[in-house]
């Protein structure tokens, strides 16, 4: 088998013409994007390789307490970002994002490392720590998706909500349709992302599992198991953040609280 | 000599301050100190300038907001003593914009909670009570005029045979032959039925057709109680 070839200095800077094309297509047409890409390739390599030597120590120093607050700085990171996704304010998002990503990313990064997987130590941050960023990253997005498409669709269906409510269905039961809609949106990315996995493209794991050496059997065992982790986590995130959300929009009572609808 | 007592009122309502105006932004609250009383059988029309607190007021009356300070007694009991579903049922509220569900208008009908299953007759009743045909049952429900929808709105919360009705301007987008179709309906369910009826309107000729009490609010305030016919001339002055 060949020796992989690795990416040295030489071929990062080789690379920067790629990057050089995309400018001289934007000053040629005024695109006006000439600033955004020169900080967006800054930042790359930047946020990139400060992962990376993070990455570094934290596989050699082994320890499963770092292992666990990288996850949790991961975790409170996600939350901020799947409540700045929202369009409309909702009291207590940041608790119920936490509790919806926490709940939904543990119980399956938990279920693929340690049923799964069996990672020995249980902790290996080799294993943890990038199945953990890709649990969280996807949760994140489907959590976010569904309390942004279920803030819409009440906004738009309020009087239809509240005609259920009228005719004396419960809260739940009048929001229902509305429910199933944003878990749809939250899982509809990644069902097409299954149904379109190796025919168009190879997706990321898998291609740098391939080009790192991995044998290609092997990329896409991880790749099927990462598929149906990135499912589950989404679904359960989805879910329960809004289950918990509900609890906001609705009183013990069924009533719709209009204050949060404005 | 020994004077026969007054009826208990079916629905009271005592200092009650609370209430949003949704047609403000941000939402405010609106009734300070509303108190009055329903009898069974009444029929009460609830007039007022845009933001007085009409609308607020019958969200109270349902259970849809709370009050912050007073108490709405239903039957005798603070309505927060009923299960609130079931108070809903009890009391029907049909809001300004008719909403029908995609389907037919049987299907609209049979939308019940509790999967509560109903009759063919009963359903073809409750249409021939708001004065429409049975044929109207497998009708697209999106089809239909704005006073059809109105009136299969009615039907809809008649079929859970309600104590009252409350009607929040059931006609203001309807033209005026529709009006008097619909004010002529709830004027049949108050005085054939015996339905109690409490509607909010600024329309002078249903306030007149329908007869009864009037309440006039203005910034949250009831600034006057009146019958139909002097609160139908007050209207038409102001007009």
């Amino acid at each position: 088998m060949k020796p992989i070839i690795d990416v040295g200095t030489l071929h990062l800077v080789l690379a920067l013409f790629l990057v050089l094309i995309v400018l001289a297509i934007s000053y040629r047409e005024r695109l006006g994007l000439e600033r955004e890409l020169v900080i967006a390739t800054g930042r790359t390599f930047l946020q990139l390789f400060a992962v990376g030597y993070f990455l570094v120590v934290l596989f050699a120093w082994d320890r499963w307490e770092l292992v666990l607050v990288t996850l949790f700085l991961m975790l409170g990171a996600a939350t901020w970002i799947a409540v700045g996704r929202l369009k409309h304010p909702l009291p207590g998002a940041h608790r119920i994002a936490l509790v919806s990503l926490a709940a939904g990313s543990a119980i399956t990064l938990a279920f693929v490392t340690e049923v799964v997987i069996g990672v020995d130590p249980w902790y290996d941050p080799r294993y943890l720590i990038p199945i953990g960023g890709m649990i969280l990253g996807n949760a994140m997005t489907g959590a976010s998706l569904a309390g942004e498409r279920f803030q819409g669709e009440l906004r738009a269906r309020v009087d239809e909500v509240e005609t259920l409510l009228a005719l004396g269905f419960s809260g739940l039961e009048a929001v229902r349709d509305l429910y199933r809609s944003a878990i749809r949106a939250a899982m509809i990315p990644t069902i097409n992302a299954m149904l379109a996995v190796g025919i168009v493209q190879l997706p990321g794991m898998m291609t740098g599992q391939i080009l790192s050496g991995t044998s290609p059997l092997i990329a896409v065992k991880y790749q099927a198991l990462v598929m149906l982790m990135i499912t589950c986590a989404v679904a359960l995130s989805s879910f329960l953040f809004l289950r918990l959300a509900l609890r906001r929009y609705l009183t013990p009572a069924h009533q719709l609280r209009r204050s949060l609808i404005q | 000599m020994r004077t026969q007592p007054e009826a208990e009122p079916i629905l009271a309502c005592h200092d009650v301050s609370g209430g949003y105006a949704l047609d403000a932004e941000p939402l405010r609250e609106v009734l300070k100190g509303i108190s009055f009383q329903v009898r069974a059988g009444d029929c009460y029309s609830i007039t007022g300038p845009s933001g007085s607190g009409k609308s607020a007021l019958l969200r109270l009356l349902n259970r849809f907001e709370d009050p912050i300070q007073g108490e709405i007694r239903f039957r005798g009991a603070p309505v927060q003593s009923y299960d609130p579903l079931e108070l809903r049922r009890r009391i029907a509220l049909v809001l300004q914009q008719p909403v029908m569900f995609h389907g037919t208008v049987r299907e609209n009908l049979l939308r019940r909670p509790g999967g509560e299953q109903l009759s063919e007759t009963a359903l073809g009743q409750a249409l021939e009570e708001v004065g429409l045909d049975c044929a109207f049952l497998v009708r697209n429900a999106m089809e239909v005029s704005g006073g059809e929808k109105q009136r299969i709105s009615i039907a809809r919360s008649l079929l859970g045979q309600p104590d009252i009705i409350l009607l929040d301007e059931p006609t203001s987008a309807l033209d005026a032959r529709s009006l008097h179709l619909v004010a002529d309906l709830i004027g049949q369910l108050n005085r054939v039925r015996g339905l109690t009826v409490i509607i909010v309107t600024h329309q002078p000729e249903m306030i007149h057709r329908l007869g009864g009490r009037v309440l006039f609010l203005d910034k949250g305030h009831i600034i006057r109680e009146t019958d139909a016919e002097e609160a139908a001339r007050i209207l038409e002055e102001a007009q």
